[in-house]
């Protein structure tokens, strides 16, 4: 009699309630659905990392012996100081710089080690010498205009440089530098002593078992602001011969194959970069908020294992190393290499940045990790096809063996040449494949489905789907036109940069530029 | 959903997930009025359909979120359209469809 009375019936209610309740669950899923890509809770890294909720992909199910593409196919070699790119483009410009050869000479007159690296690669050398070029031409790039465009961009990268990475002085570097050390006194610095340094303890403490070793210093990595941590055993295979900081000329004449007595293990963690600025790389993507942040924490780290009486040394961002890091990243159970020549991670893709503190504690190591990643880049391609400089290979399956393994070798003077050419003030960087790959995504509900279903499917069906949105769904640029205006390109991005790198949006500048990429 | 709030998340899917009884309790009304006997297997899957529907429109807003809006679209239809012709021939087949003599 009520519902009469107010003439609507219980069944029409129910109806047109339904329906009004079906329209607004759609518009709630939308709203949700909108609000989730947008989050702070999808941006890992930059969240609930102190608390270790970045490491939330379960990795025990696909732990494996030996890595993709580690599984040795001849002799293993430990790689020469100057298959470092840094060290050999160094030691180039300083050959360069004395008089002793300049490149009219040719490659067959290129002296020492560096030359002898040289000759072994036709046609290297030309590539880097004309990468050198390029620095020169994008200084000048800098200076006629782009520091207005890309004024807050290159701002957020010096910032983090100069903050504390680089400090042409030789001090207050974090973490500290045995080189340092040795050019400010000019006596060698071996790590039996700087690994050792400030430890006050008479004796280490002992951990209970390595189990509770492994366990404390994982949970510390996290408070010290990492994603990710594995740990793995060191293995000499992966150091550089010819190389230990501290000592005259880095090593380079004198240290030899040798290995630290007290290098046993090496813990291994890192963060990602800048989501929505590696997205919008080249111009407006920085490694350096990644590499200050995982070189902070390996200076913590260091001094957190030396005060239980360790030693313990750190290796860091941008190339204060004496080892490969890739390797160990994978070594360490953390993911698995890709085309592009980098390690990639279940949580953050290829948007992973890692640091390491060597040190001899025994710990329960972790397992390598068999994610099919790899095998999703034996279909996927995007990072070669992108690639602005053609350093990715195009080859369905590894073909070039690396001192004795068997993977896709990225070509690293190219990809530098890209690197030197980039719009900002130090250029340092592309990362265009690092953006554009289909696993480096910021964490919502879409990819999670998608990252937990992808391993376990044993058909490849979800892989080929997965690929298939990928190439078609989204937008990609043409890889020229990721390259400088003065070098041919359009200066796209992938992604249009965040409202808060954009110079027209704060600073009193002229925008005489247009946006290419994605909103 | 509402960044810097602790409580109106939860509010908001609390609302959500009553909205889900008025939708079921609605289908069965639009099933009793059309003179089609309620089968809970038919109920069911008419609601999976649409609970499918709202997820592939909330998979496309998601990737609008993360400034894709593109690849949102595409997924909203290349995704949404097989859902929507489902939906449809569930509706003729369990609502619409005429009695047998």
């Amino acid at each position: 009699m009520k519902t009469e009375a107010c003439g609507v019936s219980r069944r029409n209610f129910l109806k047109f309630g339904g329906v009004a309740a079906a329209a607004s669950t759609l518009a709630g899923s939308g709203a949700a659905g909108f609000a989730i890509g947008r989050s702070d809770d999808a941006y890992t890294g930059y969240g609930r990392t102190y608390q270790g909720a970045d490491q939330f992909f379960n990795r025990e199910p696909f732990r494996c012996e030996t890595p993709a593409m580690m599984d040795p196919v001849g002799k293993v070699e430990r790689p020469e100081w100057t298959g470092y790119l840094f060290l050999r483009l160094r030691a180039l410009v300083t050959i360069i710089k004395s008089g002793e050869w300049t490149p009219d000479m040719g490659v067959d007159k290129l002296p020492g080690p560096v030359g002898d690296h040289y000759r072994s690669r036709p046609g290297e050398l030309k590539i880097m010498l004309e990468s050198l070029q390029r620095s020169v031409k994008r200084t000048q790039a800098w200076e006629d205009g782009k520091h207005e465009r890309y004024a807050l961009a290159g701002a957020y990268n010096m910032a983090y440089r100069k903050g504390g990475m680089d400090n042409s002085d030789r001090t207050n570097r974090i973490p500290a530098d045995p080189d340092d050390e040795h050019m400010r006194t000019g006596k060698p610095v071996p790590p039996e002593d700087w690994d050792f340094r400030g430890i006050w303890r008479k004796k280490p403490m002992e951990f209970k078992s390595p189990a509770h070793a492994s366990k404390l210093v994982k949970r510390m990595a996290h408070q010290f602001g990492m994603s990710l941590v594995g740990i793995a055993k060191f293995d000499p295979r992966f150091m550089f011969k010819g190389l230990m900081r501290g000592m005259p000329n880095k090593g380079h004449e004198t240290w030899g194959d040798k290995v630290p007595k007290h290098w046993k293990s090496i813990i291994v963690f890192g963060v990602p970069m800048n989501w929505d600025g590696t997205y919008s790389a080249i111009g407006y993507s920085t490694s350096f908020d990644a590499y200050f942040r995982s070189r902070c924490a390996a200076s913590l780290m260091e001094q957190f294992l030396k005060e239980l009486g360790h030693p313990a040394r750190a290796q860091f961002p941008g190339s204060n190393y004496e080892i490969m890091m890739s390797p160990y990243v994978q070594m360490a159970g953390l993911g698995q290499y890709s085309r592009a020549g980098l390690v990639m991670v279940p949580e953050l893709g290829a948007n992973f940045r890692p640091a390491a503190v060597i040190t001899d504690i025994e710990f329960e190591y972790d397992k390598p990790i068999d994610v099919k990643m790899a095998d999703f880049c034996l279909k996927c391609k995007i990072c070669a096809e992108q690639c602005p400089s053609g350093a990715i290979p195009f080859d369905d399956t590894p073909q070039t063996v690396v001192r004795g393994f068997k993977r896709w070798r990225l070509d690293e003077e190219k990809c530098y040449q890209q690197w030197a050419s980039g719009p900002t003030q130090d250029g340092l960087g592309c990362r265009v494949c690092v953006g554009v790959c289909p696993y480096s995504r910021k964490n919502t509900w879409i990819h999670t489905i998608s990252r937990e279903l992808e391993p376990r499917d044993p058909t490849g069906l979800v892989a080929d789907g997965l690929l298939a949105m990928q190439k078609n769904f989204f937008k990609f640029q043409e890889a020229e036109d990721y390259r400088s205006d003065w070098d041919g390109g359009k200066e796209s991005s992938y992604h249009n940069p965040p409202w808060w790198l954009r110079a027209e949006n704060f600073l009193n500048v002229e925008k005489d530029w247009e946006y290419h990429g994605m909103d | 959903m509402f960044p810097g709030s602790t409580m109106l998340n939860y509010i908001f899917w609390m609302m959500m997930g009553a909205l889900q009884v008025l939708i079921v309790m609605g289908l069965v009304e639009l099933l009793k009025s059309h003179g089609r006997k309620i089968v809970w297997w038919q109920v069911s899957l008419i609601y999976l359909g649409f609970a499918v529907f709202c997820s592939v429109i909330a998979g496309g807003t998601t990737l609008m979120g993360e400034y894709e809006t593109i690849a949102g679209w595409y997924f909203i239809g290349v995704l949404g359209l097989p859902v929507v012709i489902c939906l449809a021939i569930l509706a003729r087949l369990f609502v619409m469809k005429k009695k047998s003599a």
